[in-house]
């Protein structure tokens, strides 16, 4: 401890000071340094011990107590201090050095930077103080000649844009796009579901992105939706959601391996505050019918067929073979595994019975009063009527129609006419034949493209034979019978007896399928007794007992009084756009002890019918894999955060 | 001057406790959508308060706290600043090329600050046992002190004896011994090397001189040990120095390309 009594006392030493910028020479070379030091210019001020003070005529010495007193020479007439001695040479000292060295430090990294920023080529493998990193192996080859600037549109705008993009976040932002809902091309692998959760929204993207980065993004990206919203979407409930970026999510230069799309649970979470730490403990349970909660394209019982049809003798042997796979089609689907056509699946239990319903379309009905005369036939058709067998003297006998039937519902609807009461229609109806037996089936065409709608008219008689009908129209209005030449083996229009008929029809029948679907699409008419006349008309057309039995599997949808569509083909889980669920790992990893049943149980009580005949599949069938040290359970293993993404940029522009 | 001490927990579990919640608001749902703006930020802050430590040091003459309690927040602060920088590029090393030229200097900072902070724990304790205490300025002028001792020694014997065999030794051997500070890393790691040169130079010398010329290299001797206790304080205190010379300069380098960094991440990543 240094005390008062040593040598460094205030009186018996100089006041040390460090930081100062200049030491002495002196003891630099350590030899005893002067006691004033440099001056703060680094000149020695150690020539002389002391500056002699004038005392009247003389001068006197002030060396210092801690020097030694005056000295013995004392001042020089001048005043010139007597001890002179050579100056020395300041250094500076350490501190000086450090700031310097600093300050160099400083220096040298200015003109680095703004050496390797100035000498930049982004396209090159040159360094420069630009560099942020290797881009992903995905978006590297998107770098030519514009380099940088085809994302940084600050790139390359001199001092003016940087200082503008250094205050603004949208400051130079590329100009707006048009959203992908509109332009973009909808890749073709892209779910149905995907596309059908898109279209609603294909609106204008809305608001601009907020930063200048995130409009780059979506220059070439685009989604099925607002792209600034979450999710691309507009939750009506969430009026407090703000607009998105890309880069809350969203990374780059994170090197070529890097996955731009691959995120964290903690970003997923940043919005859904309802915490979700652990699938297996903490995910919501699935909805009452998952996965078969959305709605059915066809139906089949899974149920009643396994339990029950399959296991029947007499149908057994036509059982398409090796249960779940005899008629779904595996390894090629990822998401929902399609099944096979009728013909693999279907058609060796009911082919026979969808032959048996014939497409009645028109039907003579029984009239009580006939009003076209004997020879008016005779003179459209050349046949001879009935009454006119009889001698002219006799009188007639009461009239007694050949047909003893009602007309069809449809044929109701088309003459407009009631399809109980024969007073009621019989005049209509033989008007009808009436027109057919001169101008042949064209007056009941018109009838139907007056009705029904011109456009499938075509679709809808394909292969009629108008000649048929026409000596059918003219057999009834001889109150007689029509008796088709040739057999009914072969399908297709024919006129029967009393009958306009479409035979033995096939699956996926053509006309029966343009009937059915051209009567389902109907709109409600404006008149009450048409409208009841059509819904009748499509009761019958759309029972399950139909024509072909169509309805049996295919399912309608649309209000009741019209119009309706018709699902032809099978729809998979159409719902849910933002879930994803791949069969093929699942399948390759369970292997042949575990079969498709595994998940998917026969069963389902109540809702069976709405399940297709199967147990919906709860949270702890995929718990049982997918947990915490088991396989993979982040969020985004099954829940996709964009809607329909596409590029904006196309490859191949549009003709025009 | 030991920054972990009973006096200075509060600050220890003030940087652990910010670092914690730094943990949880990072990992939280809470988070921000850009993180990397905000714990830059954070950490840009941090480096500025831990630099302006320099500048308190030289205004001393201001009442503005212990300089025991600002060593440790430097200190709690620079390992807090090492802890964010690892959140905020979220890797131990980055890609750019940038980005790696600003971490390469701000770890040689932390390594450096390191480095100077093991010191400051080692050698203080030496130096208060090292038997002497001189002020690191007065050390050339102590020498030269002791240097004119030990010549006037020598002239006296040289007076008593009439011979110059005294003189010719010392020139040849103890003279470079005295000049200036010898044996730097030595004293640094407290080794004897200094004693034993000097012991065996005395032994040698001893052997051609007189008995009233021996008496006057006694009185060498303990001078001799009197500067080796100087040059062990030369060499601790500027080992306590000049580490800095390192961590100021990265540290400024540093600052300097950290606000080059804020530039670029303002115009390009946003």
């Amino acid at each position: 401890m240094i005390s008062l009594t040593d040598r460094f006392r205030h009186d018996r030493s100089a006041y040390e000071r460090p930081t100062l910028g200049w030491r002495c020479g002196r003891a630099a070379h350590w030899e005893t340094p002067c006691k004033l030091g440099p001056s703060g210019l680094g000149i020695c001020r150690g020539e002389n011990a002391c500056a002699p003070a004038r005392a009247g005529d003389a001068w006197k010495c002030r060396r210092s107590a801690a020097d030694g007193g005056p000295c013995a020479n004392g001042p020089g007439k001048d005043g010139a201090c007597g001890l002179h001695r050579p100056p020395c040479a300041p250094r500076r000292t350490f501190a000086m050095w450090r700031g310097r060295v600093s300050v160099l430090a400083v220096g040298a990294t200015l003109a680095l930077v703004a050496l390797l920023a100035i000498w930049t080529d982004a396209a090159s493998e040159r360094l420069n103080s630009l560099d942020p990193g290797p881009l992903s192996a995905v978006h590297s080859h998107f770098i030519g000649a514009s380099s940088c600037a085809t994302c940084h549109t600050a790139f390359g705008s001199g001092a003016t844009g940087w200082w503008q993009a250094f205050w603004s976040a949208k400051a130079l932002a590329p100009a707006s796009q048009p959203a992908s809902g509109q332009d973009a091309q909808t890749p073709a692998a892209q779910p149905a579901s995907a596309q059908a959760a898109a279209a609603p929204a294909a609106k204008p993207s809305g608001a601009a992105a907020s930063h200048r980065l995130s409009a780059a993004c979506t220059e070439c990206h685009g989604f099925g939706g607002q792209e600034q919203r979450p999710h691309n979407r507009i939750f009506e409930r969430r009026a407090d959601l703000g607009p998105t970026d890309c880069l809350m999510c969203h990374t780059e230069h994170k090197g070529r391996v890097a996955r731009v799309t691959t995120l964290s649970e903690a970003q997923c979470q940043s919005c859904h505050t309802k915490t979700i730490g652990d699938f297996a403990r903490s995910h919501p349970d699935f909805p009452a019918s998952f996965p078969y909660d959305h709605p059915q394209s066809t139906r089949f019982n899974h149920a009643s067929h396994f339990g029950k049809h399959f296991t029947d003798a007499a149908s057994a042997a036509r059982v398409p073979a090796g249960g779940c796979i005899g008629c779904h089609v595996v390894g090629q689907e990822g998401r929902a595994i399609r099944p096979a056509n009728f013909e693999t699946t279907c058609a060796s239990c009911h082919g026979e019975s969808i032959a048996k319903r014939d497409f009645v379309f028109f039907r003579w009905p029984e009239i009580e009063t006939s009003t076209i005369a004997a020879d008016e036939v005779t003179k459209a058709c050349g046949v001879s009527a009935e009454a006119q067998a009889s001698a002219p003297a006799t009188p007639a006998p009461a009239f007694s129609a050949v047909s003893s039937d009602q007309p069809t519902s449809l044929s109701a609807y088309l003459l407009g006419v009631p399809a109980e009461g024969a007073a009621d229609y019989e005049k209509p109806v033989q008007d009808l034949a009436r027109a057919m037996m001169s101008d042949g089936v064209e007056p009941l065409i018109a009838a139907v493209r007056d009705r029904v709608g011109g456009a499938k008219t075509e679709r809808l008689f394909a292969g009629f034979n108008a000649e048929q009908a026409r000596q059918a129209a003219c057999a009834w209005a001889a109150n007689q019978e029509y008796m088709p030449p040739g057999k009914d083996a072969l399908s297709g229009w024919r006129a029967d007896a009393l009958d306009l008929r479409y035979t033995r029809p096939s699956h996926a029948d053509p006309v029966v399928r343009a009937w059915i679907e051209s009567v389902a699409a109907l709109p409600p008419p404006a008149d009450n007794d048409d409208k009841a006349r059509l819904q009748v008309a499509r009761k019958e057309l759309l029972s399950a007992d139909g024509p072909g039995q169509c309805m049996k599997c295919h399912v309608v949808s649309g209000p009741s009084e019209g119009p309706q569509t018709v699902s032809w083909q099978v729809q998979l889980r159409s719902s849910a756009a933002q879930t994803r669920f791949d069969h093929r790992p699942h399948l390759n990893l369970l292997g042949p002890e575990k079969t498709c049943t595994t998940c998917h149980q026969l069963g389902g009580g109540a809702a069976s019918a709405a399940t297709g005949g199967l147990k919906p599949i709860g949270l702890a069938t995929c718990t049982e894999c997918h947990a915490a040290g088991k396989v993979r359970d982040d969020c985004r293993t099954c829940h996709v955060y964009h809607q329909g993404h596409a590029f904006k940029k196309r490859m191949v522009q549009d003709a025009k | 001057m030991r920054a972990v001490n009973r006096s200075s927990w509060p600050v220890w579990v003030g940087a652990g406790a910010a670092f914690a919640a730094l943990m949880v608001w990072h990992r939280s749902p809470l988070l921000s959508y850009t993180p990397n703006f905000t714990t830059g930020y954070m950490l840009m802050g941090l480096v500025v308060f831990l630099a302006i430590y320099s500048g308190r040091k030289r205004l001393s003459m201001l009442p503005l706290g212990k300089a025991s309690v600002w060593l440790t927040l430097h200190l709690a602060g620079g390992v807090l600043a090492l802890a964010l920088f690892w959140v905020h590029i979220e890797a131990i090393w980055p890609l750019g090329a940038s980005e790696r030229a600003l971490a390469a200097l701000f770890y040689g900072v932390c390594i450096s600050g390191a480095v100077g902070y093991g010191l400051q724990l080692w050698l203080p304790g030496r130096l208060a046992h090292a038997g002497q205490e001189i002020i690191y300025e007065r050390i050339p002028a102590e020498l030269a002190t002791i240097r004119a001792q030990v010549e006037k020694e020598i002239l006296e014997a040289a007076k008593e004896s009439g011979s110059d065999t005294f003189g010719r030794e010392y020139l040849q051997t103890l003279a470079w011994y005295f000049a200036r500070p010898r044996f730097f890393w030595s004293h640094v790691f407290g080794g004897q090397r200094a004693e034993h040169w000097l012991q065996r130079h005395l032994n040698t010398i001893g052997r051609y001189l007189t008995e009233a010329e021996r008496t006057h290299l006694a009185r060498i001797a303990e001078l001799g040990v009197e500067k080796r206790r100087a040059d062990v304080q030369y060499a601790m205190q500027a080992l306590l120095k000049r580490w800095t010379i390192f961590h100021v300069p990265l540290a400024a380098a540093m600052l300097t390309l950290a606000v080059w960094h804020l530039i670029l991440v303002h115009v390009f990543a946003r």
